[in-house]
């Protein structure tokens, strides 16, 4: 609302910034025809966004009376309009020179802080109570206008984490403050594992975790420790953890940066249970250390996954299968640019023979992972298999499909095959169309296998359609709206939640309803890139529509 | 200069016609033959190249505004004459040799020079519509001379050898005296085929011997003298960071170089090695020697300033020279330990003292506070940007009155081995960087020719002196690359650098650096139908434009013209707006409408502004929106952010809603345009990023990322979509201030939330520290990799210890997949051949641009 102090602004000056110069020449009537012309202009102009703010602040009064005259509101502003010269002083007084109150009509004296206002086309202004109720309720009305803009932010955000936008919990108000506060914590006391992996998460997204707040979560009779972001932990913090908490298990250390050799050497020998290690980008450890470390731990190594460094190198690989290859059972090898030898690859089956979980991703040359390798693999592991992630192996072929998976792993569950730009539909129907051995997969990702269509996806959505709970079909351009068609008809995915089909251009509205319908459980739809799905689009509720871009308005 | 160019170049035309072709590559074949057919005076092919001397002219003023400017006229019609009556002297005296030379130099002069700066003109361009970019590219053209931009940043020596630099003072007055000798020696040949043997250089080294013989010694001196070997000094007292034991080397050669005869030297580690940590250490090692001056590009002031403060603990007193409220008196300077200041303000106020400026119609002079101070040394930061040594930078840098002089620069090399002469003359090299006569001892540091006939010192013509790098290190290899006398020479400037120049690179030192991998991958994406449908109506009008250039043998003379095609085409593959926007009426889809309405966008809820204000920040913000913003903050009322850039919020809240004008609305960013009524299409690309941060968030880690576009308007295009997807986002712009740009760059490194980073490549390609983040995205492919490799180094630096993965987008069906294909061409040759000509690398040829075109 316009206070009447800016009101004398404007006369004075003009919108927008104006410099002092400019002000004083518009006062000695330079151009002064321009300038009046220009008034009578914006006066009107005013007097239209005048008469806007008027019928907002009224609706959002509700009052019946402005109801009843909205109609006639109109007219009278146009009216306004076309006979308004710009001396609107004199709507607000009567001609005895007494003010009266545009709203209650007592009389009263107007001062600088009386509220201008227009009801039913005449222009006035309020007496002390009702400038008031007016301030009120335009406070009010702001604030909501300005919870709504933020509350569209935060249901945007909250979307990009997968959530929905609602009043955390009382749990997660405490943990949140814990987590924020967390450099005046001594120690936690009993609040439960629960609890302390959030806090712990919660950190680690913060950035917070480092060599103080880290020892928050050391226990003595620990079995199993996660750290997500360990970029600030410095060397001791590591050793601290073997100090502290000598009966672990279970090891995972995400970007694990500053993990210096001695730390390595050190978890190895105090960690007398150690069975499972993982670990993202601990590219300071030298290729010695990664050999005296499997020395070290021998067999007892039963989970193994290491991404992202360039210094284990394919003399670390062979030691890790001749030291602990027998008794793996989980392996992960993933953005490894020291491995480059050929030779080293193919001797993984000859070690490797009761894995459970077999990731080997984006290699650093193609053609290391080949078709042979992985039927080797499988052929020897295949009955125990239950995870197996080729992401970016982009040399394997359908032979892989055909010779390896099909015939060797009944009990597979999870099969990711992003980036496989190789596969066709030949493979992938032959592998899926029947395969009576294995009852469905739970966990499917053909992200990026670009050569596949409609003709390859269908037989597998039809062969673990029961089973099926998370599936990515991102950039497989070949879907059409047929395949949507044929879903919508003949199948019905009881259990998938999840489902990733960014930038599949036969996604449509259309596309979106029907998996609304077909996939019951379905709760995240990522919709990257599919341009034409649109606001228009039916979405079940309780079915969260991530990446849409017209989401933004 | 000017004169002696223009002699060149009329001179040039006439003897064209002696086959040169076979000593040149063969990409230049085109525009020479061009020439050939011309007749000697080659009516057509000079009214061309007239149009481009002209504004080459007005180059050469810009660039030398001290030195013999001469009108343009003159310097075309006189110098004519002067050229015959000097062949006729010369045809005495056959040269054979520097004939190739001049030929080369001048071509290179001619289609580097155009060709590179339109190149450099659109990619520097922040606008993208095409008018614009034509303007900007020729009224660059000078430009990029004084301030060239790098094209090849990472190149090393050895890709720098074609180098010719054309503004050599000496090489030029010989080539317009030795150039006509060609016709007479056709001539003469089977008369007198003993006598020419003696080639120009021997005879030159040996009179040069004669007159100065302590010249001898030069080489011979450097090649007995023991280089400094590093070892590790110990940790200076006060230095709160733990220096490496790389850096520890590289304090203890930094204080043996200084206290050799060369008081200073380069020091060219790679980039994000800590060259500035190393030089703090420097200071310190004995902190009484002061004052201290370092010179730093405006974007890596703040910089300087924190990295300082923090790593002495406050101990070393650092003084800004940079803004409106500088110090005024050299005395205030004198008590800083160190003063930083900018290239900008060095040249500005060397060029206020020397040249003067005009207040109330008078000519003042003002005495230049810097060159009043006696500092102990001078540092130059990021020292390519003196590389141009006519520019006023390069001189007002040597005029600094200190003992010591330092260089540091990740890429010392950038283009032409001419510009290590620039960095040598700063040095102050004796005898490196002096000017010697053929026929008597005079010497002298400066080209004086006042009168531009005559030595100021010893009366001789210009002709008689030669430098000494041009003369023993540079000319030969430009003659001969590194074969023969080429090899000798090149030799010669190893020898120098050995002793002047440390350089370590990343891979020597991965142990040390602890450096995290690095992963680079290229994400490829298709157009949807709709921008298909856009990008080959585009496609087929830019392809048959070309054709027709190509058929009408034109290609070379619209360079600036297929540029704009192909920018266009690149833009379209980002965001058809960004093409669309200014094409007008005639476009696919009618965007005159998009044209006159403009909105101002609230940057707080992204939307359209109601009762918009302005801060003094220039930032906009609906009313309601900064209200509540100021009102919800807690924290005293002096730390008040703008929550745009970041520096102290000035607005008034009770002020005038600010209205968007039709001009305005024009000048605007591209989101000002936007319909936010939801008509608007995202494009591929930016989903494309969008799906990419999206899938890098998880509720147990922060990963951040940079993000890198050449286009401004593209940049704010991703903004908006990010911001309006619930993304926090910062954006660094080349209007930011240092103060801005520094408390933007802090909030993104210390707050957790805030994810994404965008910045424009140019803006964002040098000095800047962003080791918070770990991804780098880059929208859109550069003519070369080396800036898409600098731009990784961003993050992959010391002090980074999550894994370093760096995506490049690319439109499969778009001409950027053959971009990235021209791009790996140029990364093998630049990995493979070490003494490959760079040329090739830094520009686009009539091939690459056949290529482009090809469906």
């Amino acid at each position: 609302m316009r206070s009447r102090r800016n009101e004398t602004n404007e006369e004075s000056s003009v919108r927008g910034p104006n410099s002092a110069l400019t002000a004083f020449l518009r006062e000695q009537g330079i151009t002064a025809e321009v300038i009046e012309r220009r008034n009578r202009q914006r006066e009107e102009q005013e007097e239209l966004e005048r008469a806007a703010v008027t019928q907002r602040v009224a609706t959002d009064a509700n009052s019946d009376i402005e109801e009843l005259v909205d109609a006639a509101t109109s007219k009278r502003r146009a009216a306004d309009v076309s006979d308004d010269d710009g001396d609107d002083g004199n709507h607000d007084r009567d001609p005895d020179g007494k003010s009266y109150c545009l709203d209650c009509d007592v009389e009263f004296k107007i001062t600088v802080l009386s509220k201008r206002a227009e009801r039913n086309g005449r222009a006035g202004y309020l007496c002390a109570d009702c400038t008031l109720i007016q301030q009120r309720k335009a406070r009010n009305a702001r604030r909501n206008e300005v919870e709504a803009r933020k509350r569209r932010k935060k249901v945007a955000a909250a979307l990009l984490d997968k959530q929905e936008y609602k009043l955390p919990s009382l749990q997660d108000i405490c943990v949140k403050l814990i987590s924020q506060n967390i450099e005046e914590v001594d120690a936690f006391g009993d609040i439960g594992t629960v609890n302390m992996r959030k806090i712990s998460k919660i950190l680690s997204k913060n950035r917070s975790l480092n060599g103080h707040t880290m020892t928050l979560f050391l226990d003595a009779g620990l079995k199993e420790l996660e750290f997500w972001d360990c970029s600030n932990m410095d060397s001791d913090s590591y050793t601290k953890i073997a100090a502290f908490c000598p009966r672990i298990e279970r090891l995972t250390l995400w970007m694990c940066g500053q993990l210096h050799n001695d730390n390595l050497r050190y978890i190895a020998t105090n960690l007398p249970n150690l069975t499972h290690l993982t670990l993202n980008g601990p590219f300071l450890i030298s290729d010695s250390c990664w050999q005296d470390f499997f020395e070290i731990v021998g067999s007892r190594l039963k989970g193994f996954h290491i991404l992202n460094t360039h210094r284990f190198s394919n003399d670390s690989m062979v030691s890790l299968l001749e030291n602990c290859g027998s008794g793996l059972e989980e392996l992960t090898i993933s953005r490894m640019d020291g491995l480059d030898s050929k030779p080293v690859y193919d001797i993984l089956p000859h070690y490797l023979t009761k894995l459970k979980h077999l990731e080997i991703s984006y290699p650093t040359k193609e053609e290391l992972v080949d078709d042979a390798l992985i039927v080797n693999l499988l052929s020897v592991n295949g009955e125990t298999l239950e995870t197996l992630i080729l992401d970016g192996c982009s040399g394997l072929t359908d032979a892989t499909l055909v010779s390896g998976i099909r015939p060797f792993c009944p009990s597979l569950r999870k099969l990711s095959l992003g980036l496989l730009d190789q596969i066709t539909d030949d493979g992938a129907s032959q592998l899926f169309t029947d395969w009576d051995i294995n009852d469905g997969l739970m966990e499917v990702s053909l992200r990026r296998c670009t050569a596949l269509t409609d003709a390859g996806v269908y037989p597998m959505l039809e062969h673990s359609r029961s089973t099926l709970i998370e599936l990515n079909l991102n950039s497989v351009y070949g879907i059409t709206t047929q395949m949507f068609q044929d879903w919508s008809r003949n199948l019905k995915l009881g259990l998938l939640t999840s489902l990733d089909i960014g930038f599949v251009q036969s996604v449509n509205d259309k596309a979106v309803s029907i998996l609304g319908r077909v996939c019951p459980k379905l709760t995240i739809l990522e919709v990257y890139g599919c341009n034409n799905c649109t606001q228009e689009a039916t979405v079940r509720s309780g079915l969260r529509l991530i990446g849409r871009q017209t989401d933004n308005f | 200069m000017t004169r002696s160019k223009a002699v060149v170049d009329t001179s040039s035309s006439e003897s064209e016609a002696g086959g040169f072709i076979k000593d040149d590559p063969d990409l230049r074949k085109a525009p020479k033959k061009s020439r050939a057919n011309g007749t000697k005076k080659a009516a057509a092919s000079k009214r061309t190249r007239s149009s481009k001397r002209e504004s080459k002219a007005n180059v050469s003023y810009i660039e030398s505004s001290d030195e013999d400017v001469i009108p343009e006229d003159d310097a075309t019609e006189p110098p004519l004459k002067r050229s015959k009556t000097k062949a006729k002297t010369r045809a005495k005296a056959p040269k054979i040799e520097s004939e190739d030379e001049y030929k080369e130099d001048d071509d290179d002069d001619e289609d580097d020079a155009d060709f590179v700066d339109a190149l450099e003109g659109f990619e520097r361009d922040p606008e993208d519509d095409d008018v614009v970019i034509i303007r900007a590219s020729r009224s660059r053209e000078g430009s990029s001379f004084v301030n060239p931009v790098s094209l090849t940043d990472e190149s090393d020596l050895e890709d720098v050898l074609k180098a010719p630099d054309d503004e050599d003072d000496v090489p030029l007055a010989q080539r317009s005296d030795t150039q006509p000798a060609k016709k007479p020696r056709k001539k003469r040949a089977p008369a007198k085929p003993k006598k020419p043997k003696v080639p120009y250089f021997t005879r030159a080294t040996a009179k040069l011997y004669e007159h100065h013989p302590d010249l001898k010694d030069v080489f011979p001196h450097l090649e007995l003298t023991e280089q400094i070997k590093p070892e590790r000094a110990p940790q200076p007292e006060g230095l709160a960071v733990r220096l490496l034991p790389f850096q520890q080397e590289g304090l203890n050669w930094l204080v043996k170089q200084e206290n050799s005869v060369y008081g200073g030297g380069i020091l060219a580690d790679e980039m994000g090695m800590g060259k500035t940590i190393q030089t703090i250490a420097l200071f310190m090692d004995d902190p009484t020697k002061k004052p201290n001056l370092v010179v730093a590009p405006t974007v890596a002031l703040m910089q300087w300033k924190s990295e300082i403060e923090t790593h002495t603990n406050n101990k070393l007193k650092v003084g800004v020279f940079h803004g409106a409220n500088r110090a005024k008196s050299s005395e205030d300077l004198s008590e800083f330990d160190v003063v930083l200041t900018t290239y900008s303000v060095l040249e500005s106020s060397f060029r206020r003292e020397r040249y003067g400026f005009t207040r109330k119609n008078k000519k003042v002079k003002e005495k230049s506070a810097l060159h009043g101070v006696h500092f102990y040394r001078v540092i130059l930061d990021e020292a390519h940007n003196v590389k141009d040594r006519q520019s006023g930078t390069a001189k007002a840098a040597n005029e600094l009155n200190t003992e010591k002089r330092w260089c540091l620069s990740g890429t010392p090399l950038q283009n032409r081995i001419g510009e290590m002469y620039s960095l040598i003359r700063f040095m102050k090299l004796y005898p490196f960087c002096q000017y010697f006569c053929t026929k008597c001892p005079c010497r002298s540091n400066e080209w004086k020719f006042s009168d531009g006939r005559r030595c100021d010192y010893c009366d001789h013509a210009p002709m008689l002196h030669t430098n000494f790098f041009n003369h023993f290190m540079l000319k030969n290899i430009q003659k001969h690359g590194i074969e023969g006398e080429g090899a000798t020479s090149f030799k010669h400037i190893r020898m120098l650098l050995k002793h002047i120049m440390l350089r370590r690179t990343k891979v020597e030192r991965a142990d040390d650096l602890g450096l995290p991998p690095r992963i680079v991958e290229i994400r490829r994406d298709v157009f949807n139908e709709q921008e298909k449908d856009l990008y080959s109506s585009l496609y087929g009008d830019s392809r048959r434009r070309f054709n027709d250039y190509v058929a009408e043998g034109v290609v070379l003379n619209n360079y600036a013209n297929i540029f704009t095609l192909i920018t266009r085409m690149r833009q379209l593959a980002d965001h058809p707006d960004l093409v669309l926007r200014r094409l007008g009426s005639n476009s696919v889809e009618a965007s005159t409408e998009l044209l006159t309405s403009g909105t101002i966008v609230c940057q707080l809820c992204d939307d359209e502004a109601e009762e918009a204000l302005e801060s003094k920040c220039h930032h906009r913000f609906c009313r309601m929106c900064i209200r509540e913003y100021t009102e919800s903050f807690n924290g005293r009322e002096d730390q008040l952010k703008c929550p745009v850039c970041h520096i102290a919020l000035s607005i008034d809240l009770e002020g005038p809603a600010i209205e968007m004008s039709e001009q305005a609305a024009s000048k605007g960013s591209i989101v000002n345009r936007i319909k936010m009524d939801g008509d608007w299409r995202s494009s591929t690309k930016i989903e494309a990023l969008v799906e990419e941060l999206y899938k890098l968030r998880s509720d147990r880690q922060t990963i951040k990322s940079i993000v890198f576009s050449q286009f401004t308007s593209m940049l704010d295009l991703v903004e908006w979509r990010l911001k309006r997807a619930g993304f926090e986002t910062v954006k660094l712009q080349g209007s930011m201030s240092p103060i801005q740009r520094e408390s933007t760059i802090n909030h993104f490194m210390q707050t957790p939330s805030v994810e994404v980073f965008l910045v424009s490549l140019k803006a964002g390609g040098v000095a800047l520290n962003l080791c918070e983040a770990s991804q780098v995205f880059i929208l859109d492919p550069w003519w070369n990799p080396s800036v898409e490799w600098q731009s990784g180094d961003r993050v992959h630096r010391i002090g980074q210890h999550r894994p370093v993965k760096i995506t490049r987008f690319c439109i499969e069906d778009s001409i950027e997949s053959r971009i990235i294909e021209l791009q790996e061409k140029k990364a093998n040759m630049i990995n493979a051949t070490i003494n490959h000509d760079d040329a090739a690398v830094n520009k686009l040829t009539p091939g690459d641009l056949q290529f482009l075109f090809t469906s």
